[in-house]
């Protein structure tokens, strides 16, 4: 296997189009300035920090899914040496003046919203659920300590199947609630469905099941909180502005005493966006000992109890003409929640509102129901919503194609948007696209042509490859305040920046946005560089603590760049505009006549130039004009009228055993268009680290849970299958460059495209191999023993 | 994944072990490689009071071929398994299988006596022990292979003694060890392994790693194979009397199917050398 690195297509195609500003960085490779400290082991993570005195706490979960509580004994854990607490529910929710937050984006008409407390009191509702907290001197004697605590559980039925939980007198989540409807809405398509469907050539119907994955970080989540007379907390989280001010609320203090740190941070991929119960209790039991605590996550208790990814069920009805023209589609979608919201748990419906696709259809019509059931949480996971989306619709392009014997790049090709801003079936604008551009790249460079003719010959010889497309266009730069706030008391999603430049004309950026993996201390500094005309070297990022940085909401859905990076340029920008009037007051000439390119201000009618080095030591000096404060430094929020629209087309080659299921990808494309490219290296390793996720929710990765009791199955490494470098996908990245008009930068965002067309890519090249066998659909994780029954099931033992 | 106390003593010598273990009683542990054991405490699934450290022993790390025997130390790490000359000329079904153990940092430091102490189904080694007759010398006794194994993760071991040395005969014949994983450093789901004589090309030994309780042998199969069946008749013998046990990974009829692949294969490959 290679690996390759930035290919030079992908510097090809940024010179093609132009660089995003005006600069020598700008759709530069530089490489990653962070590497050098996180390569040489100098990262600090939360766990990494320490303070004098920290005590450890250790948190004692409910071992079951569901249960009544009817007792906790804590008093053989407290008699423990080195024990300093040992608190239940009851001891916390004394503390707790506001419930875990829920963020009502999407949903608005809840049907029930569980009330969650940061711990079970009486009853437990998932498995992993926090029920008592021990906190001792050393982080063994809290274990030691969390092994005596004795919690007598009185267990209850278990809620965990999506189609049983919605039947009328079914178990219920809660043991006080009437049902397990989260929410029950309806997105009606604008036309006739019936009528569509009734006039159609072809329609076909599927289920599809999104499997529950975990996100699985390297890093698992930390606190370290320290409650004196001002409560300080690390955290390894993506968004900490967002959690301080629930916490602080949670604790019931004001949100300028309370100071947020998120230090490096080892992967999220969407599981670090909080705030946990975790974020509430550690804090706490530090102000109940008195002493700074710290608690750190084990890997058991990040796959039990760090929130979910997708979780969804689609049940698809669609419908297309003889020619292939797409005609209606109906969804069902059923959502597992799990037991409770999650922070973000309406987002699902995402998943609904992309369901179309690249594709024009003139009526889409679907029902979501949200189901609490007593599982862990599903949350944000890499692509939350596009690569559900996406996964639907293209297996649906390929049924639909199958159906009318029609070549699957066919039909994608008849339906293609193909005019700019499109308004989607629900009402979103796709800024800029050219979705048969990237159609077009990828299939040439698999050469799909030559594939189909190998793939005849190989067949005839007994061997089984497949080939499978998958077209996407997804959503991203979240987002427009207008469109992400589900009312007046909710915070619309823009994204801050300060811009300090030095009296000697270094530069710092403070930024809303949290860097996990994405690079920010590189491509923002490129960024600034570029908008100031100076070295990469003086510009330094600052993200993470609420204590220096402005409110802003983190990072997740491929939002920082367009957005936190917008707020970067824009404070460049009002910088320079501040600079040009300090220099046309040292050029002795009007503001009008001051222009600024490459970190020197120009007086046009001399030709006289001052650099913004010199600039800004004097505006830090005496001596300048009437009207201008000292200093060199703005703050900026954006706040962008439009999401982003990025796009592109991935093309996955196969071969499957047949003997033993074995799934071998033979070739990756990968064709991504993020708009203008600030960094093609840190992109190309989105495309990486993104298409290996979705490969291996196709082929490997699944929390699975017992049939007959709800019982989570598994639970370790050993059996939870992340990939590995082993694992790795040999994609080869292209790109196709058409920027977005939303910004001035013309960026789209690429953190999660990766992961969002390459599951599907998998599945319907393993559809495709297997077509011959009369396999038609195949669910995810396309495990071999999966592959191997669906193969070999019903075939006479003869043949097999 | 915090172990419990325990009180821990690095042994200065084998003998020096064995007096340690039996001062600690029942319960006392050696460790060696800790790849197994480490994480058996952290997931408190045993407390052990006591740990004695053997792994700095370097007496017990060697591969020394004596006459038609190939004599390895217990404490002989994954990584020297795979890379050791002598073995690859002597026993090169052993070096190879070295190779498929785990990962790097696993093969670095988990060691030959650990595995078969640890005696998991799925333990590589102790289906080429089983496959080759193995002898298993500890601080005690001789004791053969076939009698080694008692159950699931159980063997004849008692507390305080120690495995000191694993003798396999030389085996110089086609050989193949096909091990199916789900990602390249997992444990094996099945693993068929063949070992060929040299100068009878109708002898053949097929062991199978993780089809049962315990590592097992094909007998079956075997047979089929020295009365002149085919890769698919010794295949489907293998897979007939094998009793796999149903978990994540596969049920028992996928297993089945894959220990019949597995075993055409192998021999198919086997006999092409
Ligand atoms: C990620 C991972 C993947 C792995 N994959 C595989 C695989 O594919 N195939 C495979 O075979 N193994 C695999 N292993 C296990 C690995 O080979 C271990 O090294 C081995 O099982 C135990 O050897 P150890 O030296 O580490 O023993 P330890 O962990 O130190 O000890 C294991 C047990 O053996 C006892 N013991 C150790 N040495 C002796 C001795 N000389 N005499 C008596 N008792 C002793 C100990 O008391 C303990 O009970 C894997 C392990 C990991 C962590």
């Amino acid at each position: 296997m290679t690996i390759r690195l930035a290919t030079s297509e992908t510097q090809e195609a940024v010179r093609e189009a132009g660089r995003a500003s005006q600069g020598p960085y700008s759709g530069q490779s530089v490489p990653r300035v962070e590497d050098s400290r996180l390569i040489r082991g100098q990262g600090q993570y939360v766990d990494d920090f320490t303070t004098s005195n920290v005590a450890y706490a250790e948190i004692v979960r409910s071992p079951l899914p569901h249960a009544r509580i009817r007792g906790v004994d804590t008093s053989a854990a407290a008699a423990l040496p080195g024990v300093l607490g040992v608190f239940t529910g009851h001891d916390i929710v004394i503390e707790l003046h506001a419930l875990l937050p829920v963020i009502a984006a999407g949903v608005p008409n809840r049907r029930q919203t569980p009330p969650q407390y940061p711990i079970a009191i009486d009853e437990a509702v998932y498995e992993g659920e926090p029920v008592a907290v021990v906190v001792a001197d050393t982080r063994y004697g809290a274990a030691d300590a969390a092994e005596l605590v004795a919690v007598d559980y009185e267990p209850l039925p278990a809620v965990h199947d999506l189609d049983a939980a919605i039947v009328e007198g079914s178990g219920v989540t809660h043991a006080d609630a009437a049902d397990n409807i989260g929410w029950d809405v309806a997105l009606p398509g604008e036309g006739d469905v019936d009528a569509a469907f009734a006039g159609a050539a072809v329609t076909v119907t599927q289920r599809i099941v999104q499997q529950r994955v975990c996100a699985a970080s390297i890093e698992c989540r930390s606190v370290l909180a320290d409650y004196r007379d001002r409560l300080t907390v690390w955290n390894s989280s993506q968004m900490p502005h967002f959690n301080r001010m629930y916490v602080a609320e949670g604790l019931g203090l004001p949100e300028s005493k309370v100071r947020f740190i998120s230090p490096d941070v080892g992967g999220a991929f969407g599981s670090k966006m909080g705030p946990y119960a975790e974020d509430y209790l550690i804090p706490i039991a530090s102000k109940l000992v008195g002493r700074p605590v710290k608690w750190t996550e084990t890997r058991s208790e990040n796959l039990s109890s760090t929130s979910h990814g997708r979780g969804q069920v689609f049940d698809i009805e669609a419908a297309a003409a003889a020619d292939g023209t797409l005609l209606a589609m109906k969804i069902k979608q059923l959502v597992d929640i799990g037991a409770y919201f999650g922070r973000t748990g309406a987002n699902p419906i995402v998943s609904v509102q992309l369901s179309g696709g690249c594709y024009r259809w003139p009526i889409i019509e679907a029902r979501s129901i949200g189901v609490l059931t007593n599982k862990m949480w599903t949350g944000p996971y890499r692509g939350a919503g596009r690569p559900e989306a996406t996964h639907l619709v293209e297996r649906v392009m390929d049924l639909l194609a199958h159906e009318l014997h029609m070549d699957p790049v066919e039909i994608r090709r008849r339906n293609f948007i193909t005019r700019f801003p499109h308004v989607n079936n629900f009402g979103f604008t796709y800024d800029s696209g050219g979705y048969h551009g990237a159609l077009d790249r990828a299939l040439d460079a698999i050469d799909y042509t030559g594939f189909r003719q190998r793939q005849a010959d190989l067949r005839a010889r007994g061997r089984f490859l497949g080939i499978g497309v998958g077209c996407y266009v997804e959503i991203s730069g979240f987002g427009p305040s207008w469109q992400t706030a589900a009312d007046d008391h909710e915070i619309g999603l823009t994204e801050s920046a300060v811009v300090r430049m030095h009296p000697s004309g270094a530069v710092s950026v403070f930024a809303g946005t949290h860097s996990h993996g994405q690079g920010h201390a590189t491509s923002f500094a490129q960024i600034a560089a570029d908008a100031l005309g100076v070295a990469l070297a003086d510009v330094d990022v600052v993200e993470g603590d609420t204590s220096n940085t402005p409110f802003g909401h983190g990072t997740y859905g491929s939002r920082s760049t367009p957005v936190g990076g917008m707020a970067v340029y824009t404070a460049c920008q009002r910088i320079i505009e501040k600079g040009t009037a300090i220099a046309a007051h040292l050029l002795h000439t009007s503001i009008d006549d001051v222009s600024f390119k490459g970190g020197i201000f120009t007086d046009a009618a001399t030709g006289e130039r001052r650099s913004i080095k010199d600039v800004t030591l004097a505006s830090y000096n005496r001596g300048l004009p009437d009207g201008i404060e000292q200093g060199m430094e703005a703050t900026a929020f954006f706040d962008p009228p439009n999401f982003t629209w990025p796009f592109g087309t991935h093309i996955c080659e196969v071969e499957v055993d047949t003997h033993t299921g074995v799934t071998k990808i033979l070739r990756y494309v990968a064709v991504d268009d993020c708009g203008n490219i600030i960094n093609p290296m840190l992109v190309e390793g989105q495309i990486h680290g993104g298409v290996l996720q979705g490969v291996a929710q196709a082929l490997l990765e699944e929390v699975q849970y017992s049939e007959e009791d709800g019982q989570r199955l598994g639970g370790t490494f050993l059996d939870y299958l992340v990939p590995t470098i082993n694992e790795m996908v040999p994609t080869e990245v292209y790109h196709t460059v058409t920027p977005t008009p939303t910004n001035s930068l013309g960026v789209k965002g690429v953190g999660e495209a990766g992961t969002i067309a390459s599951s599907v890519a998998v599945i319907n090249a393993i559809c495709d191999a297997l077509e011959p066998l009369g396999v038609r659909h195949v669910e995810m994780p396309a495990s071999p023993q999966r592959l191997w029954h669906l193969i070999h099931d019903g075939m006479p033992a003869a043949l097999r | 994944m915090i172990p419990p106390q325990f009180e821990y003593y690095r042994a200065q010598s084998v003998d020096d072990a064995v007096s340690a273990l039996r001062a600690g009683g029942e319960d006392a542990k050696a460790l060696a490689g800790g790849m197994s054991l480490i994480p058996v405490l952290k997931m408190r699934m045993s407390s052990p009071p006591l740990l004695v450290d053997i792994g700095a022993l370097q007496s017990l790390n060697y591969v020394r071929v004596d006459s038609d025997q190939v004599c390895v130390g217990a404490l002989t790490r994954h990584r020297d398994l795979m890379s050791s000359a002598v073995l690859r000329d002597a026993l090169p079904l052993l070096a190879d299988t070295a190779y498929d153990v785990g990962d790097a940092q696993v093969r670095a430091r988990g060691t030959i006596g650990g595995v078969l102490a640890h005696a998991d189904s799925a333990g590589d080694y102790c289906m080429v022990s089983l496959l080759l007759d193995a002898h298993i010398v500890t601080t005690d006794r001789v004791i053969a292979a076939q009698d080694f194994f008692e159950g699931f993760m159980e063997t004849c071991l008692g507390s305080d003694e120690l495995i000191t040395e694993i003798r396999f005969p030389v085996s110089r014949g086609p050989h193949t060890y096909i091990k199916f994983r789900r990602r390249r450093s997992d444990w094996a789901v099945i693993g068929v392994g063949v070992q060929r004589s040299l100068d009878d090309a109708r002898a053949c030994r097929i062991g199978l790693t993780n089809a049962g309780f315990t590592v097992s042998r094909a007998p079956e199969a075997e047979e089929v194979y020295s009365a002149g069946g085919t890769a698919d008749d010794v295949a489907a013998a293998a897979a007939a009397h094998a009793s796999p046990l149903a978990d994540l990974a596969g049920d028992v009829e996928y297993k089945k199917a894959l220990i019949a692949e597995l075993t055409r294969r192998a021999i198919t490959e086997v006999g092409a050398q």
